[in-house]
């Protein structure tokens, strides 16, 4: 292909260009810088994710009895209590989309790294999806915000707990990892 | 050779495509693997005018006025963004503060109103000012977090309904609105379009 896409405008330029001819941004496809940076948030993100987890998330004081619960905690208590479709969001955005969306990274990294055209238009497609779903796993945290600024009364309190900086930091770094990968070098190495 | 600004690569396979002029209304697909790659949106500069002016004042009575209230046995509380924001920030939970303020406040203001400026930047016809603040708002598009948010404040209700009587105030109104003018500005009208008009400036 003698045309490339610009990652940040969308604009067709021709191969020989440094810079966008549309908004000015860098076009060439630099591989190696991409999947490195993107590995180093990556593995950044893998670090946090294991705080996030054993640490609650919320903790509740209700006179004076302190009750903390981590992530998966919280969604087991929804079951148990029979609001199974908040439970189950909750367990899709914070526990499954976290989990795949890791995987799914390594595997992308791995795989353009070792040059692998197998499966390209999945590869893509998961590319695209870890992009769409990715900060929705932050519907936990934002709970907590909200649960925190609404009650707050004299004999209850409920303060965030280290879960939930840990977890917000590993959702960041997961974006910031996806949106390093450039996914034009699928496209670019195995383009037939 | 074709001229690039003819041609149009699919974002999602990578086909490489001749742009054609596109009737009112009309949709242009990938041919391989169906992606809309151009809409043909009636003078966009002046709906997206339209739209973001609404949408800023929309987030500021979202921001400025309370979204939910509850009666917990008695004890009334409510739920208001800038306070919420406010109280981490004095419980010390310093990070998720300023990540909340960041993504929920500063960002999606931003954002529509870098959209607002790009507008009248282009009703104008000054190129190079569209395109500074085009990519401002290309930057921001991906940390402006108030959708999450929105869904967010159902599941913390659902948590507590069992305790408390809610009641939605009327901010909650004026945030699903400006979700739905963000989702138009940025989703039905991809930012790549913006571009597309700015090119024809």
């Amino acid at each position: 292909m003698s045309y490339i896409r610009c990652n940040f405008c969308g604009a067709t330029n021709l191969r020989s260009r440094k810079r966008c001819r549309r908004c000015g941004m860098g076009v060439e496809i630099k591989a190696k810088k991409s999947l490195q940076t993107a590995f180093a948030f990556l593995i950044a993100a893998v670090i946090f994710y294991i705080p996030a987890n054993i640490y609650p998330i919320l903790e509740t004081t209700k006179f004076g009895k302190r009750q903390a619960s981590t992530i998966v905690e919280g969604v087991i208590a929804m079951y148990q209590a029979g609001d199974y479709p908040v439970a189950f969001i909750i367990f899709v955005a914070s526990i499954l989309i976290p989990f795949v969306k890791i995987a799914a990274l390594f595997y992308i990294i791995f795989s353009l790294w070792h040059n692998r055209c197998k499966r390209l238009e999945q590869k893509v497609w998961l590319y695209h999806l870890i992009e769409l779903t990715g900060p929705w796993s932050l519907i936990d945290v934002f709970v907590v915000v909200i649960l925190v600024a609404l009650i707050h009364f004299k004999n209850i309190a409920i303060i965030p707990g280290i879960g939930a900086t840990s977890f917000a930091l590993m959702v960041v770094l997961t974006m910031l990892s996806a949106l390093a990968i450039d996914v034009r070098i699928l496209g670019e190495r195995c383009e037939r | 050779m074709q001229n690039e600004k003819d041609l149009l690569i699919c974002p999602r396979c990578f086909m490489l495509h001749k742009k054609r002029s596109l009737a009112k209304q009309d949709e242009a697909r990938c041919q391989r693997c169906g992606k809309v790659l151009m809409r043909s949106v009636n003078a966009l500069e002046w709906r997206v005018l339209a739209f973001s002016i609404s949408g800023i004042v929309f987030l500021l009575l979202a921001l400025l006025f309370p979204l939910v209230d509850i009666d917990l046995g008695g004890i009334r509380s409510s739920l208001n963004m800038v306070d919420a924001i406010m109280k981490l920030w004095e419980n010390g939970e310093l990070f998720i503060a300023l990540f909340a303020f960041l993504v929920l406040i500063l960002f999606p203001l931003l954002f529509v109103g870098s959209l607002l400026m790009v507008s009248i930047a282009m009703i104008f016809k000054r190129k190079r000012l569209a395109r500074d603040l085009l990519i401002f708002a290309t930057t921001l598009s991906h940390w402006s977090m108030l959708d999450i948010f929105f869904v967010s404040i159902l599941v913390a209700l659902v948590k507590i309904y069992e305790y408390a009587q809610i009641r939605f105030d009327s901010a909650f109104i004026a945030l699903a609105l400006f979700i739905l003018i963000e989702i138009y500005l940025s989703k039905y009208i991809r930012l790549e379009w913006y571009w597309e008009r700015w090119e024809q400036l």
